[in-house]
């Protein structure tokens, strides 16, 4: 099994913006500036290093767009992608519980 | 791979961009460049090879080297421009003393064939055509040099794989 890259956090907003639906490049440079309330912007490099290194890793596909004349093709999550990507939000999670019970703790 | 598909969507940013304030726009062109810079430093960076894989040799042609091949001939090359650059330098030390000099004494330019200068209380000699051969001697060191720098310039080109571009493809061919 080969070892699974880390989840950076532009890595992990691509994989959230491609798990609802599949999309192209830009679509998803939008999408990741809308969920994360503008705080992180990609570029254009950055976007497309961390495309490429997914589609290396299997993380993601290709996908043809059939509604656009242009035929411009988008990005989708594989199966195997969308289980790296609910294992990685169920460890955050997990984090999450965490912080919170040892805040409760300490506040208690 | 991704080249065309990549530029349609700084297209599509761009023109999101200029849509904007002239601040925005400045902060999208700096986080493209900052972006392409540090992909291309994080590509390099993963194409390394393994420390204990990276050993240097010496000797070879200049013709497609294998990762971390140093080629003999650019050593030499290296020695010869390191020779040059020192001799370039007391060149240009000698013509400063000279200019000097000359400024000092304040009398008409060094007229053809005149071989003595009265430099105070020394006289100072010069060969007659010395200002002559030095200027061909130098157009030649420095038409040798522009054509050293276009080599190194064309063998990093080549080192880059910049020659196999045109070869590129965005998407793979559906059959």
């Amino acid at each position: 099994m080969q070892a699974t890259p880390a989840i950076t956090e532009p890595v992990l907003f691509i994989l959230l913006s491609l798990a609802q639906q599949p999309r192209h490049g830009y679509s998803i440079l939008k999408d990741v500036e809308k969920m994360s309330d503008g705080r992180v912007r990609l570029s254009t490099g950055t976007l497309y290093g961390a495309l490429r290194r997914l589609l290396e890793e299997e993380w993601i596909e290709r996908h043809q767009e059939d509604n656009t004349s242009r035929g411009r093709q988008g990005y989708k999550l594989t199966s195997h992608g969308r289980r790296v990507l609910r294992q990685e939000v169920a460890r955050m999670q997990q984090l999450t519980r965490l912080a919170t019970l040892r805040f409760a703790r300490r506040e208690a | 791979m991704f080249a065309s598909e990549m530029l349609d969507v700084f297209r599509q940013a761009q023109a999101d961009a200029a849509n904007r304030s002239i601040s925005w726009c400045m902060v999208f062109y700096m986080r493209e460049i900052a972006g392409l810079f540090g992909g291309a430093a994080r590509e390099r960076l993963r194409n390394l090879p393994a420390s204990g894989d990276c050993k240097l040799k010496f000797g070879g042609s200049m013709n497609q080297q294998p990762r971390c091949h140093f080629p003999r001939f650019a050593i030499l090359m290296m020695t010869i421009i390191f020779v040059l650059v020192l001799e370039i330098i007391a060149k240009g030390e000698g013509l400063s003393h000279y200019l000097i000099r000359l400024s000092a004494v304040g009398g008409p330019p060094l007229a053809a064939g005149q071989e003595r200068w009265n430099l105070g209380n020394s006289i100072q000699h010069w060969p007659s055509h010395y200002g002559l051969i030095s200027g061909v001697a130098m157009g030649f060191l420095i038409a040798w040099a522009v054509g050293v720098a276009a080599w190194v310039f064309a063998y990093l080109l080549r080192r880059t794989g910049a020659q196999h571009f045109d070869q590129t493809q965005s998407w793979p061919v559906n059959h």
